[in-house]
Order: C-alpha cells, then structure tokens, then sequence
C-alpha cells in the first residue's frame, strides 16, 4: 500500500445546473484506487455514486456542472487539463461501462466497427487492423463465433452479449483504470456471475484498476477488495471489504446489511427496511446528512456535521458515534460470503 | 478447421440473403409504394429522354398550326405559338424533377447540418432557432416571390429561393430527434470513449437522426415542385420562354376556352407528379413505421365498412 494510488480523488465536489438550480451531488468526496485493486462504491439510487464516476472521466455537458477538488490520476488532476487532453485520456487510460448494455451500443453501426472506434481514436489503426483486433476481443470476452459476430448489429446480439461487446469496447485500448458503473444491474442474474468473473479475471490479466459501481452487496463481496459507502453525495463509510461486512461503523452500513433478505431464514420474517427516504439533494439536512433516518441521532447529529474519521487500519467512518447501532447478526451469517 | 468455420458461415450468409429478400417483399407487398414508386419511374425515365421522346423542340415555332387540338401529330396539341404542348410538357417534367430533386437534396443537406449543431450547441440553437422562426414567419409563397425578386429570374435562383423555405422545416425535424439521440446512453458512452463531439455529432448523431428525414423528403420533394409550378405561373418562377408546367398553365390561362389541351395535360402531369410522390411517401412510412401504418390500416378499413 505504500505505492502511490493510480486515482486518486480528494475533496471532489460536483455542482451540476439543472432548470431548477443547482444542486450539489457529490460533496467532498475522497477516496482512491490502486493498480489491480477493485474499489466498490455502494449506495443508494440518488447517492450520487454515478455522478462521482462520469465526474472522473468529466463527462458532464460543461455548462451545466461545475467541479472542485481534485482528480489526481497518476499525479495529474483531470479536472485542470484541457478538453484535448481529456478525450486521449477516455476510452484510452480510463475506460466506463455502462448499467443498460441495450441502449449503450449505436443502433446503425456494427458491433466491430464499434469497438474500432477507440483503437482508431487513440492507436491510429487502419481499418483492417481495427477489425483484427476486434475480432481479438471479442474472442478475449468469451463470445462464440467472434469473426462472425463482427459483423452484426447491436439488435442481432443478447443484452448479455451485448455487455461483453460493451467490456471489450473498454478494454480495447488496455486502460489502466476501469470504470464499471452498474454493469450487471440490467442482466439476469447467471449472466451477471458471468460479467463478474470476466471482469474480474481480465483484471487479473491486465492489472488494471476497477471501480465498481453498485448498489448490490453481494456483488461487492464478490469482487472487491475496499468498499466506498455513500449517501447523499457523501462517503460515509470506507474499508477494507472483510472489515466492512465484519465490523460496520456506520448506522447506514449497517441499515443496508440488514435490508438483505437471508436465503436461510425465517420466512416470515419482516425484512428490514431503513425507515425512509434519502432526501431532496435541494433540502440537504443541517447536520449528518443521514441523521433524519438514524434510530440513534441525537442533538449533536441533528446539528452538527461529522467529519470522516479514519483509523489507524484505514477503517474511515462519518458518524458521531460510529459503532452505535447492534450488527445483529455477524456478516458471515447473512450469507454474503457464502 | 476449416469445416467449422463453413458451417458458421454458411447459415450467416443464407440469413443476409433472406433478410434482403424479406425487405425487398415487404416494400412490394405495400401496394401505395409500389404504385407511387412505378408513377414516379415513369416519370423520372420520360424526364431523362426528354429530348428522344418527341421530334419537336420545346422552343420550335410553327405559325401555321396555332392551337391545334390533339392530333397524331401533335398528341397533347400546339400552343398559341404553333409549340408542340407533348413536348414543352415533358420539358417541363424535367425542369419540375431537377428542381424539386436539387432543392429537396440542398434542403436536407443544409437542413441537417442546422439542425444537428442547434441541438448540440446551445448558442447555434438560440441564433438558428430564431432565424428558422423569422423564415417560418412569412408565407412560403410571397418568400419565394420576394427572393425571386432580389435574385432575379434564374431556375438556379428558383432552387436557392425554394430550399431556404424548406430548410427550416427540416432542422427542426432534426433537431427534435438528434435532441433525443443526444441523451441515449450510447452517445455518453461514445464520450467516455474519448471520442471528439466533431466526430459523435457527423459519424454517431446523424445517421441515427434522419429517420424522420426520409420521409419528409419525398414531402419537400411533392412541395417544391408545387411551388416551383405556383412561382412559374405567378411569372416569378423559370422565365418564359423555357418551358416549366406552371407557366404553361399561364400561357393556357388566357385561351382555356379556346384551348382546353394547354391546360389540362401540363396540369395533368403535375397532378401525376405530386400525387407519385405522396403515394411514395405514405407508402415509404407504413413500412418504416409500423406503428403509424397499423393505426391508419384500422382507419382505412373502418371507411370502407360505413356506406
């Protein structure tokens, strides 16, 4: 851990304009990510988990957003370099997948012309070469009969097909980081351990590194060694995975853990819910931002803002009283690593 | 090896033939569109030979055989100058076609272009949109007339004066669709591929956005003529005494009583024209969009059981 992290977000902030002001999505959020490492980022719809993802790569219209902080990737912050600069930098060192393979492919152009695409752009291959490599990665993602399938349109292929055309895009140029924003969100659930372990494995090839974007635990589990908690444009939580799913600190960790149905228990039993909603990003609460939904707030919750406390073993929590709320069961029980 | 890569190819390449096959039956099987399409061939084709079809030239004066009515040796009859009326008809087929063929491809091109950079750059889209709203302000007809007037009598000017009416109607068009396209996830996916919007807006945008363009043309295409015919006839069209239909039906105007042939055939063959184009264009949308076709199918059908 002592090298230097390939990304690296510190502070980053993101106000994005929308017809009825500006709301801020992401506020103040840090973490980072090493080479071959996969980092989770987990939350609910609404955390700002995606925007904190197209804010790495800038892909927000630049009128309507404006960032601060930092986005240090190899020691050069994004957020400064030119717009130039950037479009070498996607697809090309830091490639995205997208949640919903059936409307992230173009509908009029083959899926191989597809993938060329970005070896055009950064590796000045002729179309020819572009094609052999396409065909090459189609083969690297596991679909049958590549040199047939080159050739085909979007419509002609499964949505999980379809994914891996959408990974083989985002390998093409070996980036050194991926971005995989709800890949499997859109899949059934044999094709998503299908995508997992492809990810997964060509990141063991490539040594790439992986921000996994979900709001699902158990693929968090499955795949990733630290994990990012957020709520409402925050980190709240971020650890190590084992010690996330062991040791929760934060109320909303813990919340999310409980809410997952367990495949052994009681069949009656009433999930558990966290009781209501995450709030308007226009009526962003005065002190912790979770301290509405929290069982435990207190005065000071309500009031005050807690920082994010990182312990000595890289545990970091945002909560006054982190701990507070009973881990009913231990995380082995619910069945998350099983 | 070898084996393998027969058997995979060979079901690929039955299925693109198949597929071709099945295009090409659902166009005939529309029997507006193939109508339209055989009225508009005939057209086309009589237009292209204009100058094999008949032995007179549209100019040729003949003295003698003023306002002769339809003979054999003059099908469609003479006009007041002895001209054979076949011949200038066909004449100004071909004038009608070349012009409605050039203002609907410069319109379309032009119109596109508008279009697409209004939707992805939000201070071309403010200039552009309130100019098409200034051009969409004035009557099609007296903006015509008055660029005419500014350009002089010229068909090259007819072409310029018909395509700035009818640019605005397409990038509107397609603007609202590339609008649409503008958002869907593949063309963000395009920019986190590093893609330059240059390259998104011309190579990903657009074919995505002309769907609703190729049926329009036929439209602009029907309309154009029409106009080009109305701008003829109204003296601020194709300068006399090249032949075009509408300036035939002026000519014809003042003798219809004497001369019924001058207006009836050069009015005919716009009649043809127009409706080969609109029947191609209904046609063209029930098979592009089988949604509308289903809902005007009932509807037609609905006429035909009430008495």
């Amino acid at each position: 851990m002592a090298t230097k992290p390939l990304l690296e977000v510190k502070d980053l902030k993101v106000s994005l304009a929308t017809e009825t002001g500006t709301v801020v999505a992401v506020d103040g959020v840090t973490f980072h990510v090493h080479a071959g490492e996969t980092l989770g980022i987990v939350g609910e719809s609404g955390c700002g988990k995606s925007v904190t993802a197209e804010s790495i790569l800038r892909l927000f219209d630049q009128e309507d957003v404006t960032y601060s902080g930092q986005v240090l990737y190899e020691g050069t912050d994004l957020l400064q370099l030119s717009d130039r600069q950037m479009e070498s930098i996607r697809g090309n060192e830091i490639s995205m997948i997208f949640q919903d393979p059936m409307s992230s492919l173009n509908p009029v152009q083959t899926i191989g012309k597809q993938i060329a695409e970005s070896l055009k752009l950064h590796r000045g291959l002729s179309g020819k070469q572009a094609r052999r490599a396409a065909v090459e990665l189609l083969r690297l993602t596991g679909i049958p009969s590549p040199e047939q399938r080159v050739d085909e349109h979007p419509h002609e292929i499964s949505g999980g097909m379809r994914q891996r055309v959408m990974i083989a895009i985002a390998l093409a140029c070996k980036p050194k980081l991926m971005i995989a924003d709800e890949p499997t969100t859109a899949l059934d659930v044999t094709i998503q351990a299908q995508i997992l372990e492809l990810i997964g494995h060509l990141q063991a090839e490539t040594g790439m590194g992986v921000i996994m974007i979900t709001h699902d635990l158990g693929v968090v589990a499955e795949i990733c060694a630290r994990v990012a908690v957020m709520y409402l444009g925050q980190v709240v939580e971020e650890a190590g995975v084992d010690d996330l799913f062991y040791r929760p600190q934060h109320p909303y960790t813990i919340g999310l853990m409980r809410s997952i149905p367990r495949i052994d228990g009681e069949r009656n039993r009433k999930l558990h819910v966290i009781e209501g909603t995450v709030p308007s990003l226009r009526h962003v609460p005065a002190g912790c931002r979770f301290a509405p939904r929290c069982k435990y707030a207190d005065e000071r919750c309500l009031h005050r803002e807690p920082p994010l406390n990182r312990t000595a073993d890289g545990h970091a929590v945002r909560c006054w009283y982190p701990g507070i709320a009973p881990v009913e069961e231990e995380a082995h029980e619910l069945g998350i690593f099983g | 090896m070898a084996a393998h890569s027969e058997t995979v190819t060979a079901p690929t390449a039955l299925r693109r033939r198949e597929r071709r096959q099945l295009a090409v039956s659902r166009f005939l099987a529309n029997r507006l569109l193939t109508f339209g399409a055989v009225i508009l061939l005939v057209v086309v084709l009589l237009a292209a030979i204009a100058p094999v079809a008949t032995p007179y030239g549209p100019l040729q004066i003949d003295p003698v055989n003023r306002l002769k009515g339809p003979s054999w040796q003059h099908l469609f009859g003479t006009d007041n100058f002895g001209r054979d009326v076949f011949t200038r008809a066909v004449y100004g087929l071909r004038i009608s076609v070349a012009v409605g063929f050039a203002v609907t491809a410069i319109a379309s091109l032009i119109g596109m272009i508008v279009g697409l950079l209004s939707a992805c750059y939000s201070v071309l889209d403010a200039i552009f949109m309130r100019i098409c709203d200034g051009l969409f302000a004035f009557p099609s007809i007296l903006l015509a007339i008055s660029i005419m007037a500014a350009l002089g009598p010229h068909p090259g000017n007819v072409v310029i004066a018909l395509s700035i009416i009818f640019i605005p109607s397409v990038a509107r068009i397609i603007r609202s669709k590339a609008l649409v396209v503008r958002e869907l996830t593949y063309i963000e996916a395009l920019h986190a591929q590093g893609a330059s919007s240059w390259r998104i807006i011309w190579i990903h945008m657009a074919p995505n956005a002309l769907s609703p363009l190729i049926i329009q043309s036929t439209y602009i295409f029907a309309v154009s003529i029409l106009t080009e015919a109305s701008l003829s006839f109204l003296g601020a069209g194709i300068p006399s005494p090249s032949p075009s239909l509408g300036n035939m039906l002026y000519d014809g105007k003042a003798v219809i009583y004497n001369a019924w042939w001058m207006t009836v055939f050069p009015g005919s063959f716009l009649l043809l024209v127009v409706l080969g184009l609109n029947l191609f264009g209904d046609g063209l949308r029930d098979v592009l969009d089988p949604r509308a076709s289903r809902m005007k199918g009932g509807r037609r059908r609905g006429n035909k059981t009430s008495p």
